[in-house]
């Protein structure tokens, strides 16, 4: 069964080659620029797993990483964060607020692509 | 029990011979012997001559020393006792006199003394005040409440946004009060046994507006009523703001290369799997991308190394510096360092590292004379945008440009030759350059351009040349009262904001409103001059021609002014707790509480009124304008219809109303209040008849 991964990020250059990327590997995905697009998507595709940046136009990514997760039929989505920060304590948050994985940009798409086959198997 | 008076006894001794003699005359009389009259006149007479002896000699010298020794010892104890030349008293006035010469020698000797004490403390405290007026630190003093019995010039220019600062106020009025409290804290030997003598915290000011370095320690004195602490003041906003911005713009730098470089691998790593699967379309895509990203990663770069340079820069002590007096520093040991002959025109302002930057200018000059015979250089400085070019002028060739490259990696002799003439300049942010003078033939010149001084801040306000904010009386000043005690205080005690607003007209009521507040604190019955306020606001409503024909100020005035809310808690910060004072202070309160609802204060001070209390002293005139009332005082008028103007004429008139008003029995400020009361209704009383 084909797994579908939402990106959440208005980088648009990133999102579109990890979308191709991810397409290679075998993925369905889906794109989101902020988040209000995120949640739209969210109920309309069923991710397996979530990309989500940690600053985005409309929000906070973290806001967005609880909300999702408080969302009905998200029970236990594995939400993988992205960040342009640099401090410690961001890693800290991310987890505390429900966030699966995180990862600092700039990061190897190699390493990105194997956390989230990672998680996609994992995922129910 | 009666004292004992010599004009009494002289007295009583006359009675007693008269009765004595007539009593003797009576008895020889009555005797029956054969010259009856002429014994009873004998034996009347003896008595009375005998009184008449005792008198001269004894009880008249007594009453003149009596009085000559109430001389001696309460006004002239030099005095010379006024006797009649034969007297039976023997040393007595001799004692008594040398009783007063002792007495006047012991004076004299206490005078001297007190003369010679009072002459060392008056130039201890003028060499304090001087070293207080003129050290870099703010320094305040404060009793153990916190209340300020004094502070310095500088102190004053840092703590300038502050309109609570003033003596008899509270530090916490003026700082933070969290960090201040826990620092007292730290050095409150009642406390804790281990407390230090000093220490030192980071605090912002109350307004906020700078955040200041303070070492705060002990001042333990011999009186216990009078200890308390200093604290010294830093300003280290400009510091803190640009260590802040530094790390902000650091982060925020890095920060920028993130998304591209991700982007960058992401993309390439795309292309690189479209190529292999010759997607073309793909291929391209990705292509067009990787040049965006590319060129995102070079302005991030550009940003982060401009922000490097002026990280480095920022790291340096650079001050504003005079050219022309870096220059005349320079030229004053010219020759005994083998420089050429130097004539400078450079009245312009940089910003540089004083000495490290007259090192490059010296060795730069050294070089022209050592490797190229210069013997003269017109220095001169000229502002060009930003920047100021200091050119060194001579007649002759450019220096070559490798030539000059040796020159800028030698290192400097006077900073042990650690660093090179290239890394202070780099670290100026600059460089140095030779090339022909293009305005005259066979000239050459070294330019090193500077970065021009950053704009000057405007002048601080001229303070009195006699610090007046100096009150080391205000250490006997009486505690900090509550408003009951207050109301027993003595008037010349008590501390007061003298106050005026100026207006677009004579109804607050009815939308006119308030265009400047001015006031001056009269503190231990003195003017202060030194802690004014003096502030426009903005009415929002046009001022009417009338209005502005008294006190002179138009609607441009007020364009750029706070709006009047801001400028009455302003105020009210200024004023604390301290007794209001105004002339016609009625007119004025209204204005004030009117607003103050809105303003989130309360003007609930005690107020007294100079023009109600000149017409209680001075009933037998109608002249009760302020300029009629400062006249009748002796008080000049100044700056009248300014605010702070009539503010300071209406202060003098209530130190000398100080003065005047014990004599009708209004000492308090209890008095003065039931005083106005009992005015303000007799005078409703009269125009209800």
């Amino acid at each position: 069964m084909v797994k579908t991964i939402l990106i959440v990020d208005h980088e648009s250059n990133l999102t579109s080659a990890l979308r191709f990327l991810l397409e290679q590997s075998g993925f369905r995905v889906a794109l989101a620029s902020s988040g209000t697009q995120a949640e739209a998507a969210m109920a309309e595709t069923a991710p397996d797993v979530a990309l989500v940046n940690t600053t985005l136009p409309d929000r906070s990514g973290y806001d967005l990483c609880q909300r999702l997760l408080q969302g009905a039929g998200a029970m236990g989505l594995p939400i993988l964060m992205l960040t342009s920060h640099g401090l410690a304590v961001e890693r800290e948050k991310a987890f505390s607020l429900g966030a699966t994985d995180f990862i600092v940009k700039p990061f190897e798409p190699a390493a990105i692509l194997g956390r989230i086959r990672s998680l996609a198997s994992g995922a129910a | 029990m009666r004292a004992f008076r010599l004009p009494w006894l002289r007295k009583r001794l006359w009675v007693s011979a008269l009765a004595i003699a007539l009593l003797a005359g009576l008895g020889a009389l009555l005797a029956g012997t054969l010259q009856p009259l002429l014994g009873a006149v004998v034996a009347g007479l003896a008595p009375l001559a005998a009184a008449l002896l005792v008198d001269r000699r004894i009880t008249r010298p007594l009453s003149a020393t009596e009085r000559g020794a109430g001389i001696i010892a309460g006004s002239n104890p030099g005095h010379r006792l006024e006797l009649p030349s034969r007297h039976w008293l023997g040393r007595l006035p001799e004692t008594v006199e040398q009783l007063g010469s002792t007495l006047a020698r012991s004076r004299r000797e206490m005078e001297e003394a007190a003369t010679a004490w009072t002459t060392r403390i008056e130039a201890r405290k003028a060499r304090l005040e001087t070293i207080l007026r003129e050290i870099r630190e703010g320094v305040v003093v404060c009793r153990d409440d916190g209340r300020i019995t004094l502070y310095n010039r500088t102190a004053r220019l840092l703590l300038d946004a502050e309109p609570a600062l003033g003596l008899g106020r509270y530090l916490h009025e003026v700082l933070n009060d969290g960090p201040l409290r826990h620092a007292l804290g730290l050095i409150d030997p009642s406390a804790d046994a281990a407390s230090g003598a000093d220490t030192e915290l980071v605090c912002a000011t109350a307004s906020g507006e700078r955040l200041l370095r303070c070492r705060v320690a002990r001042l333990i004195t011999d009186d216990p009523g009078t200890d308390g602490f200093v604290v010294t003041l830093t300003d280290v906003s400009r510091q803190t703001r640009a260590v802040l911005r530094r790390e902000q713009s650091l982060r925020e730098a890095v920060e920028s290369l993130r998304d591209p470089l991700t982007s960058l691998c992401t993309v390439s790593e795309s292309l690189r799997l479209a190529q292999q699967a010759q997607m073309r379309d793909d291929a391209e895509r990705f292509t067009g991308m990787l040049q965006e990203d590319t060129q995102r990663l070079t302005e991030a770069f550009a940003h982060l190394a401009d922000e490097t340079t002026s990280m480095v820069t920022d790291n340096w002590r650079l001050e504003d510096l005079h050219l022309g007096s870096l220059v005349a520093g320079i030229k004053k040991n010219a020759a005994a360092n083998g420089l050429p002959r130097i004539q400078c025109s450079a009245d312009v302002w940089v910003s540089a590292e004083p000495y490290l930057l007259s090192q490059v200018v010296e060795a730069l000059l050294m070089r022209l004379a050592e490797a190229l015979g210069v013997s003269a250089v017109a220095v001169s400085g000229r502002e060009q945008g930003s920047l100021v070019y200091l050119d060194m002028n001579w007649s002759g060739d450019v220096v070559n440009p490798d030539q000059l490259d040796e020159w800028l990696d030698a290192g400097l002799d006077d900073v042990g030759g650690t660093v090179t003439l290239r890394e202070v300049l780099q670290r100026h942010d600059t460089t140095v350059w030779s090339q022909p003078d293009r305005s005259r033939v066979h000239r050459a010149l070294l330019r090193l351009p500077l970065p021009g001084a950053p704009e000057k801040t405007e002048a601080p306000s001229p303070v009195a040349a006699r610090p007046e904010y100096y009150d080391f009386a205000a250490d006997e000043a009486e505690p900090v009262r509550a408003l009951g005690d207050e109301a027993e205080t003595r008037l010349g005690d008590l501390d007061y904001v003298v106050f005026d607003c100026e207006t677009t007209g004579l109804e607050p009521g009815h939308g006119d409103e308030i265009v400047s507040i001015g006031a001056v604190r009269i503190h231990q019955g003195r003017v202060i001059h030194g802690e004014t306020f003096e502030l426009l606001a903005n009415p929002e409503r046009p001022i009417p021609a009338l209005a502005t024909s008294i006190h002179g100020i138009h609607d441009e005035d007020v364009a750029d002014a706070p709006p009047v809310d801001e400028a009455v808690r302003r105020f009210h910060a200024f004023a604390g707790n301290a007794v209001l004072v105004g002339f016609n202070i009625a007119f004025d309160m209204r204005f004030l509480r009117l607003k103050q609802r809105r303003c989130g204060v309360r003007f609930d001070h005690p107020t007294l009124d100079a023009l109600l209390l000149s017409i209680l002293l001075h009933d037998h005139t109608g002249e009760h304008t302020l300029e009629g009332v400062a006249r009748r005082l002796g008080v000049g008028v100044g700056g009248r219809h300014t605010a702070l103007g009539d503010s300071l004429t209406t202060a003098e008139i209530m130190i000398q109303l100080f003065e005047l008003l014990p004599d009708v029995g209004i000492r308090r400020l209890e008095d003065a209040i039931d005083a106005q009361e009992k005015m303000v209704e007799f005078r409703r009383q009269q125009r209800a008849f």
